[in-house]
């Protein structure tokens, strides 16, 4: 699916540890979650200062979302 | 062409792919300011909304690539900053008129720091009123403020 690779690619690119870089697609009928594990000590690259960073991976989401017709969601956990 | 512009464009172009985006990509200078400038038939997803896809590419490139703060590259698109630029300047100065006549202060639109930029500047040279940011983040916006009256 094109949209986790979106989000390894953009993840990986900003960690310290690319190998501990994990998405997990959880599909559901109109939603489908995005579920990103990162090392513990790269949390707040992938989110970043107020959370920008996370807010513009979310925008992209949001707006292939708009192309595709489905709503993507992300979930960053540890 | 230096090895930091080249990570960037690629990185660019790989968020392009995977948007789907039909786009090439070319870098410019104005002013100093290095710009990657982005062209296609149909950029309407990377324009919509005040091009908040657009600046979201931009904020990602510059954090992945720039180690340095002092190194920032723009990305344009069809246009975009000229067209833009010339808008915030109409906008601007019709703003100011309206605090010159109601001696209040006007907030604007909240922007990101490049636009707030050309509303400063657009309005540097007027005595009647001065410019100030006020807020924070996304809802950082300029606001006018009429100049006392001696």
């Amino acid at each position: 699916m094109p949209m986790k690779e979106l989000i390894e690619e953009i993840a990986k690119a900003l960690v310290d540890d690319p190998e501990q870089v994990t998405v997990t697609e959880v599909e559901g009928e109109q939603t489908t979650v995005l579920e990103l594990r990162v090392a513990q000590s790269d949390l707040g690259k992938v989110i970043g200062k107020q959370g920008r960073t996370a807010r513009a991976i979310r925008t992209l989401l949001g707006a292939s979302g708009m192309k595709l017709r489905k709503r993507f969601v992300l979930e960053i956990l540890e | 062409m230096s090895e930091r512009n080249e990570r960037l464009a690629s990185f660019v172009e790989k968020i392009l792919g995977h948007l789907d985006v039909r786009a090439t990509m070319e870098w410019t200078e104005k002013e100093g300011q290095e710009i990657l400038d982005i062209r296609g038939e149909d950029m309407s997803l990377l324009l919509a909304h005040g091009a908040k896809v657009l600046y979201a590419i931009e904020y990602l490139a510059n954090l992945v690539c720039g180690e340095k703060q002092d190194w920032r590259v723009l990305l344009d698109c069809n246009d975009f900053r000229a067209m833009r630029s010339y808008e915030l300047e109409l906008v601007a100065k019709k703003a100011a008129e309206k605090v010159k006549t109601s001696l209040r202060p006007f907030p604007l639109q909240p922007m990101p720091p490049s636009e707030r930029r050309i509303v400063h500047m657009a309005l540097v040279e007027d005595p009647m009123v001065r410019t100030e940011s006020q807020g924070f983040g996304d809802n950082r916006r300029v606001v006018i403020i009429p100049n006392k009256l001696n």
